[in-house]
């Protein structure tokens, strides 16, 4: 899977996925996000708007870069989930600990 | 009494009847020898006697005659030729004593002339003239009675004065000369001589002996009383005075000219005798012999006393015999009130000498032996029996547990289908545990089953086999087979492992709760009865196969009904319908259905109740033969069957996957096609599919570890209601209760990464089960079922 990789305004990290996260595919997007966090990058965008699946395993990488970013006063946001992921982020009740934003333009 | 005691006093006295009887008898009889002896031997002595003393007698006439004769012939009577005639006679004549040829004075020439000779003492010859005036021979009997009557005569016995004393008799004959009477020529004869030694001879024997002249004058010592050979007095005379009847007797026996032997009191020495006389009959005498009994008897008394001490001696041996004998019976008789004592205080163990004593006691005391053997056996069959009781009852709590734990004790069993159906269960066992036994079922595709059974046998082995039975049927049932193949596989497999050959017969229905599609097999079971709303009532017989267990590759026909809303369906077991009443009818179908019929409608416990109250009205004191298992399912709510659609069987889609995570796109896409065909609107086939892509990871990342060529099996059951989605690998096991509660919804920050995808898979399925088996393989079950009330058309609109 691939993962695209830009930024904003040189604060924000965005990182998009391309395509399902699931077991078979959640180590490339872990990779990505752990290659960005050692860069130093200290506030990530999810791009999730090309994600139409995402289970446990995405969950669990984007846990990972929040507890990575928290102790250097960073910050992950999660940028326009499609329905099915945005149901499991509620379900799982990561919708508590994870801001959602409509698109990546009101970041600064 | 004592035995002992017992035999002595019957057996001595017999003993010494028997003795005294014998001696009696054998003196008796000796006696009696003895005494015919004595008698024949006595007779003849005495008749010898008396026939010499005869003899003498009559030869003395015979001279007596001879010399008168001898006078009467001669031609002139001189002195000369007179004396010669007298000294020839006396030389050849030694038996007598004397003679005398005496003159009658004025006859003949010779004047008064009486030569007399008579034998002196020493044998001399001694001449004597009887002529002498003193003795003037004229006068005398002797003389005068010949001379009287012209006959001889015999004189009494009379005591020589002149020649001494000597008792003599004299025979005196008439002499004729020239036919004239001129004198008497007599013969004396000694009877001294005589009579002392017929004394002599019956002295030798103990005996006396007398003779008896014709006049009753007694010659004999022994009879008188002054030691004077004579008596003067007649004797007949004397018996003819006395009182005395033993002298009167005596007297008789000797005036009997018959030879007598007499056993008689002898009036002199008062003392019992033995009398024997014969008669001497030229002279008319009679000679007697008087002896004492006991002085004859004398051997006869030395053999008593010889006998008596022998029997005395042999009875004191036989008494001290028969007291050994006995001592014999009634020691070993102590021995065996010993034992018996034994036996009385418990102590069977004890065992008695089988070689000692007689046959019968050596018997006895074997038999004594094996008694307390066969007591010993019998305890240690009565311990026996007793433990084998206890395992049995313990067997039978046992059994009892596992029934109690099999039977469903909650009601209603399934609560959110209330308002779909009611249903109950009742049972009774017949005794301790029975074999019936009856189950309730959640199936894959939210339907749900019923079992109602009956295993063959009773107590811990069928109480296995029904566990055995009833796992059997809920793992079939739970992998969405349909009824018939349910009895199908549960037939092959309890066959397979059946070594006590023991069967259930089983009645199953897989009941559809919103439709009322019931579809029932029968195993040999009892046909159930179909109580309609309305309280009419029919049988439902599906076709009977054959009872589980009994025969391999058996073949099960599944019937199809229709219950409507108000209907109910009662199943049982045997034990209803064969009970008995007192006059051992059975309850039986056709009651059944009217207790069904009769009893209030809409609640299962209500007519399961009213169909055991009658039952049990039927039955009254009877005794219940068997279990008594009655399941009573009434269908609720909905409309009437023919508004639904016709439930259909759950389909399933089983495939076998490689354990890599490749295959997560294919098995979501396989899950939601299945939970959208199972009529679940997307968002809810889309978490489906999320739960089971959860699932599925888990096992290829866990269960295997990574790079492994191992499979995973995944099984998709879809029916009306629900999607039965099962995942089992042949991994490891893990424990899914402790990682389902690793994270609780409650997301922070800092909480650890793991637990998310197992909180996702419950929130979102309405059953989650895991079941870890390393030899089926750990199995996940993920049901969700439809809402009813949901319509597709509504969602399928929205897409």
């Amino acid at each position: 899977m691939q993962v695209e990789v830009s930024s904003i305004g040189g604060k924000w990290t965005i990182l998009a996925p391309q395509g399902r996260v699931d077991a078979h595919t959640v180590d490339d997007f872990e990779t990505a996000v752990r290659k960005e966090l050692a860069a130093g990058a200290r506030w990530l965008a999810m791009d999730l708007a090309s994600v139409p699946y995402m289970n446990s395993a995405g969950l669990r990488v984007l846990l990972i870069a929040l507890k990575a970013v928290r102790p250097l006063d960073g910050g992950v946001v999660l940028v326009r989930p499609q329905p099915q992921v945005q149901e499991i982020l509620e379900i799982s009740g990561f919708m508590n600990i994870f801001s959602v934003v409509a698109d990546t333009d009101g970041l600064s | 009494m004592s035995i002992k005691a017992r035999l002595l006093l019957v057996l001595i006295p017999a003993i010494l009847i028997l003795f005294g009887a014998l001696l009696l008898l054998s003196f008796r009889q000796s006696e009696h020898t003895v005494l015919t002896q004595i008698n024949r031997e006595s007779y003849e002595l005495a008749r010898a006697h008396a026939r010499e003393f005869d003899i003498l007698f009559e030869s003395s006439r015979q001279v007596a005659e001879g010399i008168a004769t001898s006078v009467g012939s001669m031609e002139t009577l001189t002195p000369e030729s007179v004396d010669l005639l007298l000294q020839g006679t006396f030389s050849r004549n030694p038996g007598i004593y004397g003679s005398t040829i005496s003159f009658v004075p004025d006859k003949t020439p010779l004047g008064r002339y009486a030569p007399y000779y008579c034998r002196a003492a020493g044998g001399d010859l001694k001449f004597q003239s009887l002529a002498d005036p003193a003795y003037d021979y004229t006068r005398w009997d002797w003389f005068r009675q010949p001379l009287a009557d012209g006959r001889g005569h015999w004189t009494e016995p009379y005591l020589d004065t002149g020649g001494g004393d000597i008792l003599m008799t004299t025979y005196a004959y008439p002499v004729w000369h020239k036919g004239e009477l001129v004198g008497v020529a007599t013969v004396d004869i000694a009877l001294t001589e005589l009579v002392d030694r017929l004394e002599r001879f019956a002295g030798r024997r103990g005996g006396q002996a007398f003779m008896v002249t014709e006049a009753g004058r007694l010659i004999g010592r022994s009879r008188q009383v002054s030691g004077q050979l004579m008596s003067n007095e007649s004797f007949w005379d004397i018996a003819e005075r006395s009182s005395d009847p033993h002298l009167k007797e005596l007297a008789l026996l000797l005036r009997d000219p018959e030879p007598n032997f007499v056993d008689m009191t002898d009036p002199y020495t008062r003392r019992p005798s033995l009398v024997i006389d014969a008669r001497i009959e030229s002279i008319g005498w009679t000679l007697a012999i008087i002896a004492p009994r006991d002085v004859v008897l004398q051997p006869l008394i030395q053999l008593r006393n010889t006998v008596i001490p022998i029997a005395v001696i042999i009875v004191g041996l036989i008494v001290v015999l028969l007291l050994a004998v006995s001592d014999s019976v009634t020691k070993p008789l102590a021995r065996f009130l010993g034992q018996t004592d034994n036996y009385s205080r418990g102590d069977f163990a004890e065992r008695l000498a089988e070689d000692k004593g007689p046959r019968e006691i050596r018997r006895l005391a074997g038999s004594f032996n094996r008694l307390g053997q066969a007591i010993l056996d019998q305890i240690e069959n009565v311990k026996t029996s007793t433990a084998q009781k206890e395992r049995y009852r313990q067997e039978l709590m046992i059994a009892a547990d596992i029934q109690r734990s099999i039977l469903p004790r909650q009601f209603p069993p399934f609560p959110e289908l209330q308002d779909r159906l009611d249903v109950y269960g009742y049972y009774r066992p017949a005794r301790e545990v029975g074999g019936d036994y009856f189950d309730f079922l959640r199936l894959p595709g939210g339907a749900v089953g019923f079992v109602v059974a009956d295993v063959s046998g009773k107590g811990a082995p069928a109480a296995f086999f029904m566990a055995m039975a009833r796992l059997l049927v809920r793992a079939m049932a739970g992998r969405g087979y349909s009824p018939a193949e349910i009895a199908r596989r549960a037939n092959h497999l309890l066959f397979e492992d059946n070594e006590a050959g023991l069967f259930v017969t089983l009645l199953y229905a897989e009941y559809h709760p919103a439709t009322g599609r019931t579809r029932l097999v029968s195993a040999g079971h009892n046909p159930p009865v179909l109580r309609r709303a309305d309280g009419r009532t029919e049988e439902i017989r599906p076709n009977p196969g054959i009872p589980l267990g009994v025969m391999p590759g058996a073949h099960y026909e599944v019937m199809e009904l229709t219950l409507a809303p108000g209907d109910t369906l009662v199943m049982y077991t045997d034990g209803v319908t064969d009970i008995q009443d007192a006059q051992e009818e059975d309850f039986g179908m056709t009651r059944l259905c009217d207790a069904a019929g009769a009893a209030p409608a809409g609640d299962a416990q209500a007519m399961a109740d009213a169909i055991v109250a009658a039952v049990s009205a039927f039955a009254g004191e009877q005794p219940q033969p068997d279990d008594i298992t009655l399941v009573t399912l009434i269908r609720r709510g909905g409309e009437a069957a023919a508004a639904g659609p016709e439930g259909r069987p759950e389909e399933v889609i089983q495939m076998v996957l490689p354990a890599r995570t490749g295959v997560l796109a294919r098995v979501a896409m396989m899950v939601e096609s299945a939970a959208r065909e199972a009529g679940f609107i997307r968002s809810e086939a889309e978490r489906i599919v999320l739960a089971v892509d959860e699932v599925v990871s888990n096992v290829i990342e866990h269960a295997y570890g990574p790079g492994t060529a191992e499979t995973f099996e995944l099984r998709l059951g879809t029916s009306d209601d629900a999607l039965r989605v099962t995942v089992t690998d042949y991994g490891q096991p893990f424990d899914f209760d402790a990682a389902s509660r690793r994270y609780d919804g409650h997301a922070t920050p800092d909480q650890p990464v793991g637990g998310i995808g197992l909180f996702l898979v419950r929130e979102v399925m309405d059953e989650v089960r895991y079941e870890p088996d390393t030899v089926d393989g750990n199995r996940v079950t993920l049901v969700k079922f439809r809402k009813i009330d949901d319509a597709p058309a509504k969602d399928e609109v929205q897409d």
